[in-house]
């Protein structure tokens, strides 16, 4: 890839036109008021999202219409979302498309501050506000109440509490605590007041048996916890205590097991866990990697977590409903299971290196995070990071608040002062007509290598196919990995890795000998070569079934012109190489008791226009067209390049998204749209058929109708079904493998 | 009436400066043709120009409709434009044969390579750009890249 950009920027060479300006400036003056702008098209995404909807919204708020976007199913597709806070207020949040959506820009966008979502507006209250010419950090003593979709503002009484920042609070449902904090110089505090919007009235909190701290905190649904601290002090405390609004009591609690200062502290449900780390001067850690605890307050005790593999040096942590999902300053990502009492394999985050403090948050089951301006999406049920950002927001103060299932993202440009407000709605799979949902779950996403070309099953694992393309001896290579324990546990370095199959106790894996392309097959209990079948070059895919080994090869280019070339596994002897006239072929499977390839068929002027796809009957080795150019659009070679068979059909798709079912038997073909685009089959099983790309859809083989999904954006190069586990191993373009398992 | 303000293009002339040559440059490589390329490039502009602080973001909104109006011109004619005879006589070896590889690729292949490894946008920004999916775009930037590669490859003997 870096030779590939290197030679691109031959392109430096060529210089700009001289004048170019000044014939911009020309159209532009030449043009009348009236004249036409060019309209940019609405994005094709199959998210439901991005579509800028503010417009509406607001006029069917103010309208005080119920506003449901997109499809009728938008309801249903929020089920399994946690219920909205209950609000004598209506929700204005309701009916946010999925996605982005512009709101009203806030009053401010303040740092260390309390907000809080009451299921109807915004609560603002303390923090401070940055002055970018003199760096003061200023505590601020007043708040105010916020509709992020109308932008009405009212301000809060004046609070008893002196002004100050990175306070602990939490929103009972009907009251807000407001307790600590820092005046951002030498003053912490530790007195509080709860506020009660029913009343406007603030009440002072009784005298809490703690010193003053601007400490961590979570709320438990009936007590606020606080410990330690937050802000990093020489000498930071470790005990804390438990306040209960309902008596304005408070209980002392087990000091905590480690120090902490830049942490997050979480509430699962049975437990608080503390996670982070100490810090101290130089940014100098007191512990190699990120830590943490957590605390039973029904016992009063607390446990060492296992040390996690993240940095220490900057930290977060939400909670997902299952794990604590954390990440560090440095992009990696892992997950702790309080259960399992373990931590998952490290992940990449897909960020820029930059330096900043991740944030992030819980938004019902999914969590959103921030960092420099980036926003990221761990969806529930996935195992991966994804990078949602919207807009340019490098440099902004960007503040990330949980308003129940949207997250709401308050930016302020700091070299303009301009402020916004952002929302975001993690979407959710489809439901079924009128039936259960069909659970499919991200199990795991293992990093193999820079691309993967190829997936497949085996009775001792998984195994793939990758292309590091950097050149070195372990540029191709051949791993295997282990389901129980989603690691790669073998690595064996091939002179080429392209497609694979697993079939007749071998591995058989598309690469080269000498100069010539060949397939190799490969004993997967030694992982030693036992055959090498030079075949040719341009080699495709290669299937196995009917007993034979089937492999797929282009001759010619212009016009045109392939074959399927069968192996005996039993002498491993070429014993047919079946001319496809006319055709490139390219993917093949093999059901139904035929071979069916899809490839080519059609190039004219340089440019790909059409493909077919071809039956071979295994008992005469003869060819027959089954679909012949008409039927796919586009220029053809964009065709995702994959079949599917099973329950009397074989699958494929077109560069439109539509689907395409043809009946094996008589070569019926019905065309389906299938929601999110770039429909592509991956497999048949128990009468489903899985297509995906941006999300993964199920769909019903004979009605066609959505049965189940995964919320899950794969960049599928391959996929294989492992029966034994029932999973679906997805192997992506940006070199990860993703495991889907179905329950 | 709206009317266009010295604020307004000194602040386009700035950014033209910044992103004129890039942006031409990566459409000549997505089409081959440097006319067209100079054409949609000023458009662009004059089109951002005239919608002055409407705009929110100049920048994504100047390659997006470059890439509209260039693709747009391209597409119509079906088949790339034999590669611009001025700058084959003009450019060095290297970058002709960048030119007549990316010619092998399909139009949506080229797009995505160009604005992936010589712009050197994000999946994301691409997709933006090109009013497509991000997961589309890898396809085309993957299968872009192993094509273009074979190619060079192979005329590099």
């Amino acid at each position: 890839m870096a030779d590939l950009k290197r030679r691109l920027r031959a392109a430096e060479s060529m210089r700009l036109p001289e004048g170019l300006w000044d014939e911009v400036v020309r159209r532009s003056d030449a043009a009348s008021p009236g004249d036409p702008v060019t309209h940019l098209p609405q994005h094709s995404s199959g998210r439901r999202a991005v579509v800028i909807v503010v417009a509406l919204g607001l006029v069917a708020a103010s309208a005080g219409l119920t506003w449901r976007a997109f499809s009728p199913d938008h309801v249903q597709d929020r089920i399994g979302q946690p219920e909205p806070t209950v609000s004598a207020s209506p929700n204005p949040l309701l009916g946010l498309p999925g996605g982005w959506s512009e709101l009203a820009p806030p009053p401010d966008v303040r740092s260390g501050a309390v907000m809080a979502w009451t299921g109807s507006n915004l609560l603002v209250w303390g923090g401070y506000i940055r002055n970018e010419e003199t760096g003061a950090e200023t505590a601020l003593g007043d708040g105010y109440t916020f509709d992020p979709v109308s932008g009405e503002t009212t301000p809060l009484p004046p609070s008893p509490l002196s002004p100050r920042s990175f306070a602990a609070w939490a929103w009972t449902g009907s009251a807000l605590i407001v307790w600590g904090g820092w005046d951002g110089a030498e003053t912490f505090f530790n007195d509080g007041a709860v506020f009660e919007p029913a009343t406007q009235q603030w009440h002072p909190m009784s005298a809490p048996p703690l010193a003053p701290r601007a400490p961590l905190f979570a709320w438990t649904g009936d007590e606020l916890f606080v410990a330690g601290t937050s802000v990093r002090v020489d000498d930071p405390p470790t005990d804390g205590a438990m306040y209960d609004p309902a008596e304005d009591t408070w209980r002392v609690i087990t000091p905590m097991p480690i120090e902490l200062t830049d942490a997050t502290a979480v509430w699962t449900g049975t437990e608080v866990i503390g996670f982070g780390s100490a810090l101290f001067g130089g940014n100098h850690a007191a512990t190699e990697n990120a830590i943490g605890a957590a605390y039973d307050p029904s016992d009063d005790v607390w446990r060492r977590l296992p040390d996690s593999a993240l940095s220490p040096q900057a930290t977060t942590a939400s909670w997902d409903g299952e794990r604590l999902v954390a990440w560090d300053y440095l992009s990696q990502s892992q997950t702790f299971d309080p259960q399992t009492d373990r931590w998952s394999d490290v992940q990449r985050v897909p960020l820029d290196d930059a330096e900043c403090d991740p944030r992030s948050l819980s938004v019902g089951p999914h969590v959103v995070g921030d960092y420099c301006g980036a926003t990221l999406l761990r969806a529930a049920g996935s195992a991966r990071w994804l990078n949602i950002t919207s807009g340019n927001r490098y440099g902004w103060a960007n503040e990330l608040v949980a308003a129940d299932d949207v997250a709401l993202l308050l930016g302020r440009d700091i070299s303009t002062g301009a402020v916004r407000t952002l929302a975001y709605r993690p979407s959710t799979p489809p439901r079924m007509e009128g039936g259960a949902l069909i659970e499919a779950k991200v199990a795991a996403t293992i990093a193999a290598g820079e691309f993967l070309r190829g997936v497949a099953v085996g009775d001792d694992g998984l195994w793939a196919t990758v292309d590091n393309a950097d050149g070195g001896p372990d540029d191709h290579v051949l791993v295997r990995i282990d389901p129980s324990t989603n690691e790669i546990v073998d690595s064996l370095p091939l002179p080429e890795a392209g497609d694979l199959a697993v079939g007749d106790g071998s591995v058989w894996v598309l690469s080269r000998a000498a100069s010539d392309g060949a397939i190799l097959r490969i004993d997967p209990s030694t992982d030693e070569i036992t055959a090498t079948i030079p075949l040719g070059d341009q080699l495709s895919n290669v299937a196995i079934g009917d007993g034979a080994v089937w492999v797929t090869r282009a001759t010619d280019e212009n016009p045109p012109s392939g074959e399927v070339i069968r192996i005996d596994p039993t002498t491993n002897e070429i014993v047919a190489r079946i001319p496809i006239p006319g055709g490139w072929p390219r993917d093949l499977v093999v059901g139904e008791e035929m071979i069916w390839a899809y490839g080519h068929s059609l190039y004219r002027d340089n440019v790909w226009e059409a493909s077919s796809l071809w039956r071979i009957d295994p008992v005469t080795n003869e060819p027959f067209v089954v679909v012949d150019r008409e039927v796919f659009l586009g220029d053809g070679a964009d065709l995702p390049d994959n079949l599917a068979v099973g329950g009397g059909y074989v699958w494929a798709s077109d560069d439109s998204g539509r689907g395409l079912r043809i009946d094996a038997a008589s070569g019926d073909i019905s065309r389906f749209e299938v929601e999110g685009g770039f429909a592509w089959p991956f497999l048949v099983e128990n009468g489903r058929v899985w297509f995906g790309r941006d999300e993964i859809r199920i769909l019903d083989a004979e009605t066609l109708v959505v049965v189940g999904g995964v919320n899950v954006e794969t960049q599928s190069v391959d996929a294989a079904f492992d029966t034994s586990t029932a999973s679906l191993w997805v192997a992506n373009y940006d070199g990860t493998l993703t495991r889907i398992d179905v329950r | 009436m709206w009317e266009r303000t010295t604020t307004d293009e000194t602040a386009l002339e700035r950014l033209f400066r910044e992103e004129a040559p890039g942006l031409w440059r990566s459409l000549v490589l997505a089409t081959g043709d440097a006319h067209g390329a100079e054409d949609a490039v000023a458009e662009a502009f004059a089109q951002a120009l005239r919608l002055g602080d409407r705009l929110r973001d100049p920048r994504a909104w100047i390659w997006r409709v470059g890439f509209l109006l260039a693709t747009r011109e391209s597409s119509r004619r079906r088949t790339l434009e034999p590669l611009d005879g001025e700058i084959v006589a003009q450019a060095p070896d290297d970058l002709v044969d960048i030119l007549r590889g990316l010619a092998q690729l399909t139009a949506h292949q080229r797009t995505a390579v160009v604005l992936a490894d010589y712009a050197g946008f994000s999946h994301r920004e691409i997709a933006e750009i090109l009013a497509s999916t991000v997961s589309a775009v890898g396809v085309h930037v993957y299968r872009g890249r192993r094509r273009l590669r074979q190619i060079l490859g192979d005329n590099d003997g």
